[in-house]
């Protein structure tokens, strides 16, 4: 094979941070188009409005500070809202249960929803709000959440069958 | 979109409120450093000695830079085995003990094995009858079988084989009291008396090229032990150590150092390289009169029986993480010897399979999407499969088996609970006579985390096992019992099933919520959590289980990037499969041992993962960022070229290594045969 070969050692490194007006306009741009999705799957994620405005704030205010550091804007904001959020709900030790009794004013259908989320674990919530409200890949969700894209897809088929479950008895 | 996702879309209703203001004045927290993508760095070259068979010097570099020194002689699959009591013992792959019945009734005195490791020289002191007290020295298969006498001397001891496997050297005591080295032919013969000086010269170990034996020796007269170097036909005797400390118990390794005992002013286990002046220590050792060394046959590690803590131990000294491991206890130690394994190409490092893989058989097993683990055992192939719909809503799972010979599915074996995942492998292991399956099931009205046990011989669950939690995610197996690692909503734990009663014996809480994998390994149980940290990247770990005592011992954190952490074994070793890296862990300690294989982005390993001989076989998508591993790719981990062949959609595989098969589980739920044929 005449190709040199494929194998490279080295490690992720932190790189320097470098602001320009450019870039404010870019992560706002990124903010008004990609904002509110964002913010609604850490909201469904989290079950928590304080949880969701402020991974989301931090999310864009680290990529500002970061500057040209960050060289894939949405990736990189996808995956530090949600561990930002994840952090969180570690440092209150909400549990599922905890999140189901704290409603506030929301469409029926959608607190229904937040409700049937809440009773999944964590990780199954994260991968299918990820997957299949934020419409990112299983790769992605994989990098989001630095589990393996195989175990995302466990995650999104057991809580699409107790979403399922539990969406269906409602109907009824 | 589907009507799964479709769902989801009723948040759409949600109002997020306007946060542009904040993020512009907010003042960013402090977050851990987190890498960036896309910067990652070259490092300097990579120098890479591979665990492959034979016993060249394999070491590949990189980018043109110059390559750091070489850790050894490439690694060599071998076992350690030793005495107590006057039993020989081994260790086995998995850190269990062996003991290794000898014909000849006595107590074993001293062991050295074959270059190729299919026989040993081993000195016997018979305790019975007339001959009580004598020492006979034999040569015997390496399970102890087929010992014949190799001399008819009644005080033959200390047996060292040569490299080249032609010659045996001994130490003989004499009438005198003294003792001297002889030498015999490995099939018997004449003996030849190498040493004949005032004073003892005893324990004779070889150079690596054979060329050469040092020994220990009293001849100086001054009543003192001292390390000698002499030819190995006896001439050119040169004292090689000067000290006022008892020299004793030379071990010469295969990259040219000498490591003794001494019990000077500084006691303890000492290095001198046959051609220097100046030794040192290696190991402080209070009480090195007990302390006796062997050398594994890549020199990275020295075995080593010592009593430093006030009890005996057999340890293993890695030279790479500068680690003591402890292996073995017992009242008395000694003798340690590492046993080669035989290996194909005595010269050289392992052959490339030419390989012109072909898809043999396709076998559809399980429904799409609800297969899971894959487990070869008993010339089978088991699949288990998750979630297989049983009617009337009720979801239940199949354990499959297919005969391996004939490709057809000869059992369906029903499972009282589901593996946990349906996709990511592992649930598996094999042992006791049976499958073992990891999951969860309704017990006593609750779900639990259980293992079930399939017995080979019926086809049928004989035991389920609930072992706590809520999620059984991995069995593995050693001769203490069933390794299992499970986990609930807020908890993590690692247990052990007593496989003479199905019960759970040992649990060990693990400091995160969720494990993934786990797994054994010479002398350790190793499991794979995932630890969240705050916002910090969540990670895998790598968690070393004491089998022994049933602990915690080390955990080893990958770093960020580190998703999707697997484990394997390459030639007898632990491999971790993370982040685009593949990772030597020590089974015992679980850290990282050598520098890492890694991999551009688009070449990752992204599913299976193991390797065989020089070669690591992988599932990957070159070049894409889709959803699923869709070539069989190979790794030349000699040249550092990687292939790409078939197509295939593989969650796990296993690698049948009689026939050189590799059996694939798709995604579509059936099971690829691949068969490695020559070009």
């Amino acid at each position: 094979m005449a190709n040199p070969p494929y194998l490279r050692v080295g490690r992720d490194t932190p790189c320097g941070v470098e602001t320009s007006p450019d870039r404010e306009q870019e992560v706002e741009r990124l903010y008004r188009t990609e904002g509110a999705r964002l913010w609604r799957a850490v909201m469904a994620y989290s079950g928590d409005r304080e949880i969701a405005n402020d991974a989301v704030a931090e999310a864009f205010a680290q990529v500002l500070a970061r500057g040209e550091a960050v060289r894939e804007l949405l990736p990189w904001l996808w995956r530090s809202a949600y561990r930002i959020a994840a952090g969180e709900l570690k440092a209150r030790s909400r549990s599922a249960a905890a999140l189901a009794e704290v409603p506030y004013e929301m469409p029926e259908p959608v607190a229904d929803l937040v409700a049937a989320l809440a009773r999944l674990t964590q990780k199954q919530r994260a991968a299918v709000v990820l997957h299949d409200y934020a419409d990112l890949t299983t790769a992605e969700v994989a990098r989001i959440m630095g589990i393996a894209s195989a175990t995302v897809r466990v995650h999104v088929s057991q809580a699409r069958r107790r979403l399922r479950r539990q969406l269906e008895v409602r109907d009824v | 979109m589907s009507r799964k996702a479709e769902r989801l879309r009723v948040l759409d209703e949600l109002a997020p409120p306007e946060l542009w203001p904040d993020i512009r004045l907010r003042e960013p927290r402090v977050l851990p450093d987190e890498p960036m993508q896309g910067h990652r760095v070259l490092a300097a070259a990579l120098a890479f000695v591979v665990a492959i068979a034979g016993l060249g010097v394999v070491v590949f570099a990189f980018r043109g830079e110059p390559a750091p020194p070489a850790l050894g002689p490439a690694t060599v699959p071998s076992q350690l085995t030793f005495i107590r009591n006057g039993e020989l013992w081994a260790i086995e792959e998995n850190g269990t003990e062996r003991r290794i019945s000898l014909e000849p009734e006595g107590s074993v005195n001293g062991v050295s094995w074959s270059p190729d490791g299919d026989r040993m020289a081993v000195s016997i002191e018979v305790n019975s009858g007339t001959e009580g007290g004598q020492f006979h020295l034999y040569v015997a298969n390496a399970d102890g079988d087929q010992a014949r006498r190799l001399t008819d001397g009644i005080s033959d001891r200390l047996p060292a084989w040569s490299p080249d496997g032609s010659t045996i050297a001994f130490t003989r005591d004499l009438s005198d009291g003294e003792q001297e080295i002889f030498a015999v032919h490995a099939e018997g013969g004449e003996v030849a008396q190498l040493t004949d000086t005032d004073g003892s010269n005893l324990e004779p170990t070889w150079s690596p090229d054979g060329s050469r034996l040092a020994f220990t020796s009293t001849r100086d007269g001054n009543g003192n032990s001292e390390i000698y170097v002499m030819d190995a036909d006896g001439s050119d005797p040169i004292r090689l150590t000067d000290d006022p400390g008892w020299d004793a118990g030379p071990a010469w390794s295969s990259d040219d150092r000498i490591a003794y005992t001494s019990d000077g002013p500084e006691p303890g286990i000492f290095l001198i390289d046959p051609t220097a002046i100046e030794p040192t220590l290696l190991l402080a050792d209070p009480d090195p009169f007990d302390a006796f060394v062997a050398w594994s046959p890549d020199a990275r590690s020295l075995a080593v029986t010592s009593r430093r803590d006030g009890t005996p131990r057999l340890f293993r000294f890695d030279f790479e993480t500068r680690s003591l491991v402890h292996l073995a206890s017992g009242d008395l130690l000694w003798g340690p010897a590492w046993r080669p394994f035989a290996q194909d190409a005595a010269d050289g490092p392992a052959p490339l399979t030419q390989a012109n893989p072909m898809i043999s058989a396709s076998i559809p097993v399980g429904p799409q999407g609800n297969t899971n683990a894959i487990l070869y055992a008993e010339g089978s192939v088991w699949v288990a499969a998750a979630f297989v719909e049983g009617g009337g809503g009720v979801d239940r799972s199949m354990l499959f088996r297919v005969d391996a010979s004939t490709n057809e599915i000869v059992a369906e074996i029903p499972l009282e609970g589901g593996p946990t995942f349906v996709s990511g492998g592992g649930g598996l292991a094999y042992g006791f006579g049976s499958v073992w399956v990891a999951g969860y099931a309704q017990v006593d009205g609750a779900q639990q985390a259980v293992v079930q046990r399939v017995d080979t011989a019926s086809n049928r669950v004989v035991a389920t096992i609930p072992v706590g939690g809520t999620y059984g995610a991995d069995v593995a197996l050693d001769q203490r019992g069933v390794w299992v690692a499970y986990f609930g909503e807020q908890h993590a734990s690692v247990g052990l099933i007593d496989p003479g009663t199905d019960s759970a014996i040992a649990d060990v809480p693990l400091p995160s919520d969720y494990v993934r994998r786990i797994t054994v390994g010479s002398g350790g149980v190793v499991a794979t959590e995932l630890e969240w940290n705050g916002v910090e990247s969540p990670c895998f770990v790598l968690t070393a289980i004491d089998p022994a005592s049933a602990t915690i011992g080390a955990r080893e954190r990958l770093g960020p990037g580190c998703a999707g952490a697997q484990l394997f074994e390459w030639n007898g070793e632990m491999w971790a499969s993370a982040g685009g890296d593949l990772l030597r862990v020590d089974p015992v300690t679980a850290q990282l041992v050598g520098e890492p294989i890694s991999f551009e982005p688009e070449h990752f390993p992204r599913s299976f993962v193991f390797g065989t001989g020089r070669e690591v076989w992988f599932g990957a998508y070159p070049g894409g960022d889709g959803n699923r591993p869709d070539r069989l790719a190979r790794l030349d981990a000699v040249s550092g070229q990687i292939e790409y062949y078939l197509q295939v959609g593989g969650i796990d595989a296993v690698f049948a290594p009689e026939t050189r098969t590799i059996w694939i589980l798709e995604f579509d739920g059936s099971l690829t045969r691949v068969d490695l044929y020559d070009r």
